[in-house]
């Protein structure tokens, strides 16, 4: 048997159905494909000869399409999408949200850029906005490598000439190099695709597990194996970034050396994040930035007597330093991440004023990255930040002098310092006046941050049953306290910014609206701040207690 | 979801032909579309190249949902499903005579798939029976397909009597011309006089030998050859029908 007689190309009906028909990427619920990973070798021919062999002889292939497209491949900085089992590509002119497991488009736009990085929302109005906003609003879409995509389609036909299934043999190259036109691109992963048409899954199933069998085949597989592959070899963006640091710490070892590890961890998450910041991409990297820099501070603070005091007291500074730095930077951002709710705050005849406010906001925020960018290039910083790792790196214990606590135990420290910060916060919480004074929230909230730093900073020795619930009714406090102070600072700012507007007639408009937005939000932290008391006693309850007793009983003798 | 019939009580008035490229051209603007094909001659079937699975017959169509869910078929054209028709449906007269209620007994079985298809197309055999009566229950639209000839008008009034006498809907009931010959005066006659006017639309569908051929290439005349005379004038017929959609 000849296998090229199978393949039937130019033959009338195959344009036909290219033109109206199927599309192998689209495809309703009932069509499962299924996927094997084939040598990059491998032809149809190789590939369908067995199964055509046990088929009446009129039974065939006929060639649908064949394409060669590049593959433009997007995520954000901390993989939403790829967590979600989804990825965003980019072909031809369209974006497409794809479904990891099977490779098939989820819903596709008209996508005419070739962006570096992107916001869902510069997508509005496309029917893909909705599901990217649904992954991420705050976050970048940040292509993550381009590669070759070789797809040869097939039908597969019965013995009455009916399409059966599609083939999709397909070959994933990376991009040629510019300086070296002539090499061939690494191949990357080679694949087929069978997708089954509704009601011959019978004659599909024979079909796979026959390519299955073959020697062409190296297995079943799902498209993320062959994203992975593809990732592998191509981004240079980090996999798997998180914000928070996630070191196994061992509740026997010196609390010098847990730490050590976990501030360690915290700068690596500053180091990550500095170059991207600085390209200005999204806010979320200046913002990982700022609480990492939190964290460590809030955790130097607290742990009293691990470290040599003199030494320590220059990072404290420094790092301080660095946070001041970027707090007028953050609040622009919140400002500008903001805009629309404040826009919609006002009556629609105010709404235009507001534009000035905010092309101010943002040549000021311009300027503001622009010298923290050079800030953070300079030569303070950079010797900051290597004495503060080498500092970190230093394992030989202090002297015990200079550090008295620091060979005690990871457990007893983490209990006696959550427990500390605990009663402080129940201490302040109980002594806030029935009015809750802004400068009592303002305090109370930071020993909040304090004591959620602790609890995460230590979380990995405790049972995650025992610590969850703990964090989850500080957050619900944090929360009330959260909404209080960005409301009063963002009113702050706004009288600021009316203080400092010229007297002139063309300013009345701005002013209405800075003083419309100044009421609506003054009205919205009153409401906020009537919900502290009940917020701060649902968490100063029984059972609120029971669940920090439970998390220090563990490590009672520790 | 919306049904559409494709009805007539004598054959070889283009039912099929027209049942075939209607759904396809339904998938391509709303989709997606399931075709039911009725006749025991399993013509529509034979047009997309389906043949029933060897345990399908008119027992499993009576019993409904699953056991029609699981007989459905993709054609080659990924938003066109069709549900085949199988030679024991020569029998779906006595069974349905069997059932309680055999007037709703299509209409009960397919509700079920309203939730996954915009569109439904029944390819009814020629007769007038219990099966035909089960269709006009289920159908939104009745489309009748008729050659302008005098003995085919009066089987259209003989529908519209039927319906009357039994309290159907008439307004369901649209007719169309097809097979048209410009040449011949009796038909330009007969077109002129009716399309349009009363339930009738306007557009008709010329003698093309293209129809005639679906039997040899096996696929949607819409398709294959969209521009020819008979394709464009399904095209203008379906555009008509969606206007007028109940």
């Amino acid at each position: 048997m000849v296998i090229n007689s199978y393949i039937r190309k130019n033959h009338t009906r195959s344009s036909i159905v290219h033109n109206y028909g199927i599309n192998p990427g689209v495809m309703r619920q009932h069509h499962q494909p299924v996927l094997f990973r084939i040598r990059s070798t491998s032809t149809i021919s190789s590939l369908i000869e067995p199964f055509l062999l046990k088929q009446d002889a009129s039974a065939g292939i006929e060639q649908l399409a064949t394409s060669h497209e590049t593959v433009t491949f997007f995520d954000t900085f901390e993989s939403q999408a790829r967590k979600k089992n989804k990825g965003l590509i980019k072909k031809r002119n369209r974006l497409c949200l794809i479904d990891l497991k099977t490779g098939s488009e989820i819903v596709c736009c008209d996508f005419r850029k070739n962006p570096v990085f992107f916001l869902s929302g510069e997508t509005a109005g496309s029917p893909i906005a909705p599901l990217l906003r649904e992954i991420t609003t705050l976050r970048a879409w940040i292509r993550l490598c381009s590669i070759e995509e070789r797809v040869e389609t097939f039908k597969v036909l019965d013995e009455n000439q009916k399409t059966i299934a599609t083939l999709s043999v397909m070959l994933f190259a990376g991009k040629k190099a510019a300086s070296d036109a002539t090499a061939d691109p690494e191949v990357i992963d080679a694949a087929i695709k069978i997708l089954p048409v509704r009601g011959y899954d019978e004659k599909a199933r024979e079909l796979a597990s026959t390519i299955e069998a073959s020697e062409e085949s190296a297995g079943s597989i799902s498209f993320t194996d062959i994203y992975h592959r593809i990732l592998a070899s191509a981004t240079l963006m980090p996999l798997h970034y998180s914000s928070k640091p996630s070191a196994k710490l061992d509740p026997k070892s010196d609390i010098h050396d847990s730490a050590r590890r976990l501030l360690l961890e915290t700068l690596q998450i500053m180091k990550i994040n500095e170059p991207w910041l600085t390209k200005n991409i999204d806010t979320e990297f200046l913002h990982d930035y700022r609480v990492a820099i939190r964290r460590s501070r809030s955790i130097l603070a607290q742990l009293k007597g691990i470290f040599p005091p003199q030494q320590l007291r220059y990072f404290q500074q420094e790092l301080r330093t660095l946070a001041k730095r970027t707090n007028n930077l953050r609040d622009q951002d919140v400002y500008l991440l903001e805009a629309d709710t404040f826009s919609n705050l006002l009556p629609a005849h105010l709404r235009d004023h507001l534009e000035l406010f905010f092309n101010d906001l943002k040549s000021a925020r311009r300027s503001e990255h622009r010298s923290f960018s050079r800030y953070l290039r300079s030569q303070r910083h950079e010797l900051l930040i290597e004495a503060w790792e080498s500092f970190l790196h230093e394992s030989a214990p202090p002297d015990i002098a200079q550090a008295p606590n620091s060979r005690q135990s990871t457990a007893a420290i983490a209990v006696f310092t959550i427990r500390k910060a605990w009663k402080k916060v129940l201490r302040h919480g109980r002594s806030t006046s029935p009015k809750a004074m802004d400068s009592e929230l303002h305090a109370l909230r930071i020993d909040c941050k304090k004591l959620r730093y602790l609890l995460e900073f230590f979380s990995s020795i405790f049972p995650p049953k025992t610590i969850g619930p703990v964090i989850r009714h500080l957050k619900k406090l944090q929360d009330n306290l959260g909404q209080f102070v960005d409301l009063s600072v963002q009113q702050d700012y706004l009288d600021l910014y009316l203080a400092n507007l010229e007297h002139k007639p063309d300013n009345t408009g701005i002013a209405a609206a800075i003083g419309g937005l100044i009421t609506t939000l003054y009205h919205e932290r009153e409401e906020v701040r009537n919900q502290f008391h009940t917020a701060f006693n649902h968490f100063d309850s029984d059972e609120s207690e029971a669940l920090f007793t439970e998390l220090f009983h563990q490590y009672r003798n520790a | 979801m919306k049904t559409i019939a494709l009805y007539s009580i004598k054959g070889g008035v283009g039912k099929t032909a027209t049942a075939v490229n209607l759904s396809f051209l339904a998938s391509t603007i709303k989709p997606p579309v399931l075709i039911c094909d009725l006749d025991p001659q399993g013509a529509s079937s034979f047009y997309f190249r389906i043949v029933p699975n060897k345990k399908y017959n008119s027992t499993k169509f009576l019993k409904g949902s699953k056991k029609i869910y699981d007989n459905i078929k993709g054609t080659d054209f990924e938003q066109l499903d069709l549900l085949p028709a199988d030679f024991s449906y020569r029998n779906l007269d006595i069974e349905l005579g069997e059932e309680k209620n055999p007037q709703k007994k299509l209409k009960n079985n397919i509700r079920e798939l309203s939730t996954e298809y915009e569109f439904i197309f029944f390819d009814c055999p020629p007769n007038l029976t219990l099966l035909s009566e089960s269709v006009f229950a289920a159908s939104d639209i009745i489309l009748v397909p008729l050659i302008p000839t005098t003995l085919s008008l009066r089987t259209y009034e003989q529908l519209v009597n039927f319906f009357k006498e039994n309290n159907l809907d008439t307004k369901k009931i649209r007719p169309f011309f097809t097979m048209v010959e410009q040449r011949k005066s009796m038909h330009r006659e007969i077109v002129d006089a009716h399309s349009g006017k009363d339930r009738f639309f306007s557009q008709s569908i010329p003698y093309n030998s293209e129809i005639e051929k679906m039997g040899i290439y096996r696929a949607p005349l819409n398709a294959i050859h969209p521009h020819t005379p008979a394709a464009v004038a399904y095209k203008q017929l379906w555009n008509e029908l969606i206007e007028n959609m109940p």
